[in-house]
């Protein structure tokens, strides 16, 4: 029992790290980027090839993917959102575009991570850090399902104390509330919403490496499989809700660890897809998500 | 050009299914719904028109009516099940229930056939029963694109509240949308079945989602011949791409991202611009004072089609 | 004289390389002179492909992108391979086989389109089959009542072996997954869990009902059955439930890139007993997992290195060709599907689809010698004895004592 709420807990971690950088670039600056899922598994396979080179620690490794992650995150910014939101004329006609723009753009780095691997998983065996577990008698851990679940927390306290007290996160959420109103009270938007995605993008850097080493190895098509559990996290949680995020992310694995605890295990998609759509049904705007005003 | 027909073929069909699927997906977008509810409608269309070919050998236009009629019958409950959701929150509600039937399909036993599916539905429709299916289709779709019915739609998808005060049924017209994408899903499904003779889970899934959804952003979100544009494009790009060997996924990619950052309005609103822009040359100066401004407005489909006189002039606050 | 595939100039350029050094060992090597090839390659030899035109063209379609690109880039080296050897033994006498290869990148909606393309142009005698289920299973429609003989490389679902025209090379895993059996009995197994992928249709098979019939019959209790998502990341709880049952083995029915975390994961949830997979685990997924697999165990339907002469011919072969690489089960099978079409060809010695197709049953039901083995036919689906190997930590190895 102990150990199925820890296996829980860490899954809902690793979702949750995933779905951190998704969800601040989401609520706040307004873009949902479906290039997160690529971005996260080529920052891991760019730490890889660097590893296979150079014997790195832990914290090298990590630094390595929330670089790339950040310097990708930023380029998608650049070079595809940025030109959409200066031409789109209207608010939901950029959502959709800036979803099919990422939906595009994240071929992109996983057929290249896919054609340099032949699509077999990759790991950092050659990383100087190695994996062990403690029985408690209770519950096994592992050192990296702590650093993974204390990187989890850690970075969601962070950036939801960084949202509500900083400076910048202010502006932020500013902008979250009322783009407009926010630029004639000085916000400078460009520069904040460059500042969130390269955010974003090395959370998505660092969920990539951290999974690598939690899972032991992971296959370029990996990206794509946290998305969606990643979208479904945000939106039970509800969007722009840093808290949120992480009751949605803690309560899909929780969930799917019961069905796969109390059941065979081949209904488990199925009965979180269920509870998120009853969910839906009973708090439209996700459990903790802002009440928006709707007209009709 | 016969054996060019025959070497073609499945893209040809696949091209109308296409078509099909994307529909489903634009005729909901189209008075502002953002459900993928027509993505599991396809799996619905799919798996009744197999079942009942195979089992009770029955004609491919009671097979595939069958699925029809159930996928609209779930898409009428879905709607009332989904009334107080909106935008991504509906988006992910509906591929939810998508989804789920996908793991129904996969969990059916005896009856779906589980992970491996279906095979061997073997039936008499022909390439000529689709491409006459999405004609009408087509019609149909570009008549309720004109005139008062038309205009109704796109107010309720400008502007909900105001189409309320205006004295149009929002709630009908979103429940309305909700049954004729399920029929269109349904019809594509049931169609592609057949023609293929198989179904399995994998052939439902969030694929489609995307394939839709792309269809109908780069060909243009507005009218069912966007839609046509996405098909016709995103069936034959792979084959167009064969020569770029094992960079077609990279450049495939490239298309997309290009097309949804580039071409805002669709390939639909770039071949209109193109059109308008020639009308006026043609024209020259007369109407100097009306055109002028709209010629200089940037890329935007809906005021393309309002300086066409297309469906979105009146609805515009 | 060698035409390698149209597509993609980097490897006509390998090819072209390798070419000279295949040539003298592919004519001694040639696991065409094996023992139940005598007949076919004697025919085809003997006739010198009088009823064949000079060329004769093959469409091969491969994902060579996409998820699966593994199997499909290794299947084509595989290929490549086999028609070198193919005509520098003279088993079609002066006549040159062209294989076009085409990517369908996984979609079965392009593999459909490629194989009706081959059916309309007449100048394709047949088709080598894609690897993914879902694609040949929309395959086999078309090319089955129109007559097109088309061979399989993988695709172990129901539903792809449809007719006399369809054929496949790869041994469904169930058919000599009984060695896994065996290897539980000699290991004492008395309990055993298992875990497999509910969206895999062979998965799913051997995981429902193989493992529980093997039980039976080598007296073992399963004492456990679950299944996880087709893409399932974190194995965690289903390992800590495994573990929490502590069995005397695990069989573990995943995909390739799924394997290394399940093992790993189960190790690290602390469980020591016996882990039992199948052939996915093989084509170096292990690899990143490393020491952390050990002694993980599969059967499989073919290993570099198992006892067979004509699999070391085409393992030597290989080597020399792509420089020292060793080859893995998708080239091995699709090097005999290659071998076995064109002893079907010479069997038929005429370039006309129908006598092809006669051509081929008839190299099935003699069965022939290649790089898996002593393969053999069930009707138009291929048997081979197969061999047990296990992960020694960075490589594969058959399992000594194995009958």
């Amino acid at each position: 029992m102990a150990q199925d709420v820890l296996n829980a807990l860490t899954l809902g971690s690793l979702y949750l790290l995933f779905a951190l950088g998704m969800s601040l670039a989401w609520g706040t600056i307004g873009i949902l980027n479906f290039a997160h899922g690529s971005i996260f598994v080529f920052a891991a396979f760019s730490a890889h090839l660097l590893v296979q080179e150079v014997s790195l620690p832990l914290p090298a490794v990590l630094a390595v993917g929330v670089l790339v992650g950040a310097v990708l995150s930023l380029l998608v910014q650049v070079l595809a959102f940025e030109p959409i939101q200066r031409r789109a004329t209207d608010h939901r006609k950029a959502e959709m575009q800036i979803l099919v723009g990422g939906i595009g753009i994240a071929i992109i780095p996983l057929a290249v991570a896919q054609y340099a691997t032949r699509s077999v998983p990759f790991g950092y065996s050659a990383s100087s850090f190695r994996v062990s577990t403690w029985d408690w008698g209770f519950a096994r851990v592992s050192n990296v399902q702590l650093v993974t679940l204390v990187a989890a927390f850690g970075l969601a306290g962070v950036i939801g104390w960084w949202l509500r007290a900083a400076r910048p996160g202010l502006a932020l959420r500013a902008i979250g509330v009322d783009a407009e109103v926010a630029s004639m009270m000085g916000v400078d938007r460009r520069r904040l919403a460059l500042l969130t995605m390269a955010v974003a993008g090395g959370l998505a850097g660092l969920a990539g490496v951290l999974l690598t080493y939690y899972l032991g190895s992971i296959a370029p098509e990996t990206g794509d499989a946290f998305l969606l559990k990643a979208f479904a996290a945000i939106i039970l949680g509800g969007v722009g809700s840093i808290a949120g995020v992480v009751l949605g992310a803690m309560v899909l694995a929780g969930i799917e660890t019961l069905v796969l605890v109390t059941t065979s295990g081949t209904w488990a998609p199925a009965i979180a897809f269920g509870v998120i759509f009853v969910m839906l049904l009973v708090r439209p705007n996700g459990l903790l998500g802002r009440q928006e005003v709707r007209r009709t | 050009m016969n054996s060019w027909y025959f070497s073609h073929l499945v893209l040809i069909q696949s091209t109308f299914i296409s078509f099909l699927l994307a529909l489903s997906i634009q005729v909901p977008l189209r008075a502002g719904v953002f459900s993928f509810a027509g993505v599991g409608s396809y799996a619905i269309g799919a798996y009744a028109a197999a079942i009942l070919t195979i089992r009770a050998q029955v004609a491919p236009v009671l097979a595939i009516g069958a699925g029809i009629l159930v996928a609209a019958v779930a898409g009428w409950l879905l709607a009332l099940l989904v009334a107080r959701l909106s935008g991504l929150y509906l988006g992910m509600a509906t591929i939810s229930f998508a989804l789920f039937l996908g793991v129904l399909a996969t969990n059916g036993g005896e009856l779906t056939g589980g992970a491996t599916g279906l095979y061997g539905a073997i039936s008499t429709l022909t390439t000529t029963h689709v491409v006459v299916v999405s004609v009408l289709v087509a019609l149909l779709l570009a008549a309720s694109e004109r005139g008062a019915y038309g205009r109704r739609v796109d107010a309720v998808r400008e502007d909900p509240h105001l189409a309320v005060s205006l004295g149009i049924d929002v709630t009908r017209v979103r429940r309305r949308v909700f049954v004729v994408s399920g029929a269109l899903g349904a019809c594509a499904g049931g169609m592609n079945s057949l023609l293929r003779t198989t179904v399995s889970p994998e052939t439902v899934g969030f694929h489609l989602v995307v394939t839709a959804l792309t269809m109908i952003i780069v060909g243009g979100a507005l009218s069912w011949a966007g839609a046509a544009i996405g098909a016709v494009v995103f069936t034959w790009l792979p084959s167009v791409l064969q020569f770029v060997g094992e960079w077609q996924l990279v450049v495939y990619g490239v298309v997309v991202a290009a097309a949804a950052v580039w071409v805002p309005g669709g390939l639909l609103g770039l071949v209109q611009d193109r059109w308008h822009r020639w009308q006026v040359r043609r024209r020259r100066i007369p109407a100097e004072g009306a055109t002028a401004p709209v010629a200089d407005v940037p890329a935007d489909a809906e005021q393309q089609l309002a300086a066409l006189g297309g469906p979105a002039a009146e609805a515009r606050p | 004289m060698v035409t390698l595939s149209r597509t993609g100039c980097r490897r006509a350029l390998h090819g072209a390389g390798a070419l000279v050094l295949v040539l003298g060992a592919a004519a001694c090597t040639s696991p065409g002179s094996g023992t139940s090839g005598e007949g076919a390659s004697g025919g085809g030899g003997g006739g010198g492909g009088e009823g064949l035109p000079d060329s004769i063209r093959v469409m091969s379609i491969r994902a060579l992108t996409g998820p699966v690109s593994f199997a499909g880039l290794n299947a084509q080296k595989g290929i490549d391979l086999a028609v070198e050897q193919i005509e520098a033994d003279g088993l079609l006498g002066e006549t040159t086989i062209e294989v076009d290869t085409r990517d369908s990148a996984t979609s079965p909606q392009e593999a459909a389109s490629f194989a009706s393309q081959a059916i309309a142009d007449p100048s394709y005698v047949a088709v080598i089959g894609p690897e993914a289920s879902a694609q040949a299973t929309a395959v086999s429609p078309i090319v089955d009542p129109q007559g097109m003989p088309t061979v399989y490389v993988q695709a172990g679902s129901e539903g792809v072996v449809t007719g006399d025209f369809t054929f496949r090379i790869t041994p469904p895993a169930a058919s000599y997954f009984d060695l896994a059996g065996e290897y539980a009995e000699e290991q004492g197994v008395a309990t055993a869990s298992v875990l497999f992928n509910s969206g895999n249709p062979t998965l799913v098979q051997l995981g429902e009902e193989v493992v529980p019939q093997l039980a039976e019959e080598h007296g073992f209790e399963v004492v456990s059955t679950g299944g996880v998502e087709a893409t399932q990341q974190d194995f965690t709880t289903p390992a800590s439930s495994i573990a929490g049952e502590d069995p005397d083995a695990a069989f573990l029915m995943v995909q390739g890139p799924q394997y290394p975390v399940a093992i790993t994961q189960l190790r690290q949830a602390g469980y020591q007993g016996e882990l039992i997979g199948m052939s996915a685990a093989g084509a170096g997924n292990l690899a990143s997992a490393g020491d952390g697999a050990a002694g993980f165990v599969w059967p499989t339907n073919f290993t570099p290195d198992q006892d067979v002469e004509s699999t070391q011919a085409f393992v030597e072969a290989y080597r020399e060709a792509y420089d020292g690489e060793t080859p893995n089960n998708y080239a091995a099978e699709a090097y005999d599907a290659m071998w076995f079409l064109a002893r079907g060809i010479a069997e038929a010695d005429s370039a006309d689809r129908a006598a092809i197709q006669e051509g081929l049953a008839a190299v099935a039901g003699e069965g022939f010698d290649g790089a898996q083995g002593e393969v053999t036919f069930e009707g138009n689906d291929a048997r081979v004895p197969g061999v047990l190997v296990r992960w020694d930590g960075s490589t594969e190895v058959p399992v000594e004592g194995q009958s």
